[in-house]
């Protein structure tokens, strides 16, 4: 686990390696953007993140941005971050499964990388919540993943004085939660722990910060969260809006689950917090009555 | 359509009442006659009484409605009903082929009002006999007869009267000629005795759980929007409210006032804060004071934003309670002052 690292050095690390004319194309989701977003009440902590996810926007720029992107950050000296799970060589033939993601460690740093994301499709996300894309650079190929309800994330997004932007917590938490609508099987990399019980603990997480902030209201959360399904999925808006606590209240009655959830927001988001397994059942209840239950009320 | 009103309880032309304990035939009678009273006024209704805990049996409660409806008019007679509800939670007598009110409905009215009326810890009902006639002091109200100050403290007759009997030993009460009463002047020792140094009154703590604790000022707006007829704003900001001045610039913690006694309902405290758990010790700080208002009246009022909030005398006991002698000194000596300026 990576020591804690300033949200505010990484932004300025990430933006001054970027093309100038790409900034406004990046929006940074995650813990970084948590971080950023919190700072004032993360502000002696910093965040512990070792991944900076950039999700490239709007989608029918996606291909030309991100080659441009990735391209610059390596000519600079950014290094490519090999695992295992890739072949060393990836060209035109390979899979796109065997593809790499564009994973980047800034160069003679090796604490975090950067992740170049991509913008939601509409169209190709019809079906999956998970899409890949091939996308050819001067160093080969690699693939561009993009998931279907981090589209939300492009509303409103806060501008930094980087010029990139980094996702307002809201949209994180309802696209977390729309993308796990129940305690899922997949795990995260070789560990045992399930991506949805982190990716809802971290749901949890935002609510536990935005109730440190005390000029944060959760109350505010249902109306924006509206706005957004209107704006970005307005077919399945009821249906959705129904639905995005299903996950939640899975994780509250699975006991091994939830206690994976506390366990990984005590590793990032909430370090130096060491919140117990009470404690955060009970920022997932205040959560439930003051944003889930008010929302589903918003459609019925 | 039903309607609740603060003592009965209306469905469609029944106008319905609950009784606890009515071990007397003198008492019985009493209400016979009170219902006749009423339905004089309100010819095109029916009455039902409902006794609960009552030691009279089902033969002897029927032998008094027949003798009752013999004196009365034939008309008059048959809109009079009684019904006893026993300690099981039964009805083991009721006039099921007259009244079609469903008993569901019924036994939750008859909860409701057991909560306010029903057994409370010894001295609550002098006190909420205290605290009303302190009231009209302060309100310059008309003076009470001794039904009337029954029926809004719901405490017994013998109750109401040994408590005038103790005011006037204290030389505490003015008697009009019609046997009406009211306090002579705000009855500052015998009330801090009763109502603050007394242990009649009993309070439930609360504490966050969370380590995120909300303040008195969020958990009073988000009282305001469960919009609770029973649950009203004590304490600091209820005190604000009758006395601005009050020395202290934030409430150490929200007091709330239910309208009932320790049975009553307290699952809006789950849907005020799900992290407010319930405390042993009374010497760690609480997050939210319970405090209960045995009584048949709340004299609850809003403010202009729609807060229900306790009386004055509520919020100064709170006040007392929570150790905030030097405030509570202070509001007390301006409740009067106001009360001699009118």
């Amino acid at each position: 686990m990576s020591e804690n690292l300033s949200p505010e050095k990484i932004l300025e690390r990430v933006a001054n390696g970027l093309p100038p004319d790409s900034r406004k194309n990046i929006i940074v989701i995650g813990s970084l953007a948590a971080g950023h977003y919190f700072s004032r009440v993360l502000s002696h902590s910093g965040v512990r993140t070792k991944d900076v996810d950039c999700m490239i926007w709007p989608h029918a720029s996606v291909k030309v941005l991100a080659r441009e992107v990735a391209e610059e950050l390596i000519d600079h000296g950014w290094k490519l971050k090999n695992t295992k799970a890739y072949p060393p060589s990836y060209d035109e033939n390979t899979a796109i499964e065997q593809l790499p993601m564009v994973r980047l460690h800034p160069a003679g740093e090796s604490e975090w990388f950067l992740e170049l994301l991509n913008s939601p499709n509409a169209e190709l996300m019809q079906e999956n919540m998970r899409y890949m894309e091939k996308l050819k650079t001067k160093y080969g190929y690699f693939a561009l993943c993009g998931f279907k309800y981090l589209s939300l994330v492009e509303v409103e997004p806060i501008q930094t004085e980087y010029e990139i932007s980094v996702a307002r917590p809201q949209m994180m938490a309802l696209a977390n939660l729309l993308h796990h609508p129940k305690i899922g099987k997949e795990k995260i990399g070789a560990t045992n722990v399930r991506r949805s019980n982190k990716d809802l603990g971290r749901v949890l997480a935002l609510a536990y910060l935005m109730n440190e902030a005390k000029d944060e209201d959760l109350r505010l959360w249902p109306q924006e969260w509206l706005g957004a399904l209107q704006a970005k999925f307005p077919i399945e808006m009821r249906e959705l809006a129904l639905r995005a606590g299903d996950g939640l209240r899975e994780l509250l009655v699975k006991e091994y689950d939830f206690g994976q959830a506390v366990k990984t927001c005590n590793e990032g988001l909430l370090a130096n917090y060491r919140v117990s397994a009470r404690q955060l059942r009970l920022t997932a209840e205040r959560l439930m009555a003051d944003v889930v239950e008010p929302f589903e009320e918003l459609v019925r | 359509m039903n309607k609740r009103l603060a003592s009965d309880f209306i469905w469609q032309k029944w106008s319905v009442s609950v009784k606890s304990g009515i071990f007397t035939v003198r008492d019985l009678r009493s209400i016979l006659v009170s219902m006749a009273y009423a339905l004089k006024l309100e010819p095109e209704k029916q009455c039902l009484c409902i006794l609960v805990a009552s030691k009279l049996t089902p033969a002897r409660l029927e032998a008094e409605l027949y003798a009752f409806q013999g004196i009365v008019s034939p008309e008059m007679a048959g809109r009079i009903y009684l019904a006893l509800f026993d300690q099981s939670e039964e009805f083991i007598y009721f006039p099921e082929h007259e009244c079609a009110i469903p008993q569901n409905e019924l036994k939750a009215f008859i909860h409701e009002q057991a909560a306010i009326t029903g057994k409370r810890s010894p001295g609550a009902s002098r006190i909420a006999v205290l605290n009303l006639l302190t009231l009209q002091w302060l309100n310059r109200g008309e003076p009470q007869t001794t039904e009337a100050l029954r029926q809004e403290s719901g405490a017994s007759y013998p109750t109401v009267f040994n408590t005038i009997k103790r005011l006037e030993a204290e030389n505490l009460i003015i008697r009009q000629s019609d046997r009406r009463v009211s306090l002579k002047r705000f009855p500052e020792s015998l009330w801090k005795r009763w109502v603050v140094d007394g242990e009649a009154r009993k309070s439930i703590r609360f504490s966050d759980l969370s380590g995120q604790p909300r303040t008195p000022g969020d958990l009073a707006k988000r009282l305001e929007k469960l919009d609770l007829e029973n649950v009203a704003v004590g304490g600091v900001i209820g005190a604000k409210y009758y006395y601005p001045k009050l020395d202290i610039t934030g409430s150490p913690h929200l007091d709330l006032v239910v309208h009932g006694g320790m049975k009553s309902n307290l699952d809006f405290i789950r849907k005020l804060d799900p992290a407010l758990g319930k405390m042993d010790s009374l010497v760690e700080p609480a997050d939210v004071v319970v405090h209960f208002l045995p009584r048949a009246e709340s004299c609850f009022i809003r403010d202009s934003s729609g807060l229900l909030l306790a009386d004055p005398i509520e919020c100064l006991a709170n006040l007392y309670e929570g150790g905030l002698d030097y405030q509570a000194d202070d509001m007390l000596l301006a409740l009067i002052a106001n009360r001699e300026q009118r």
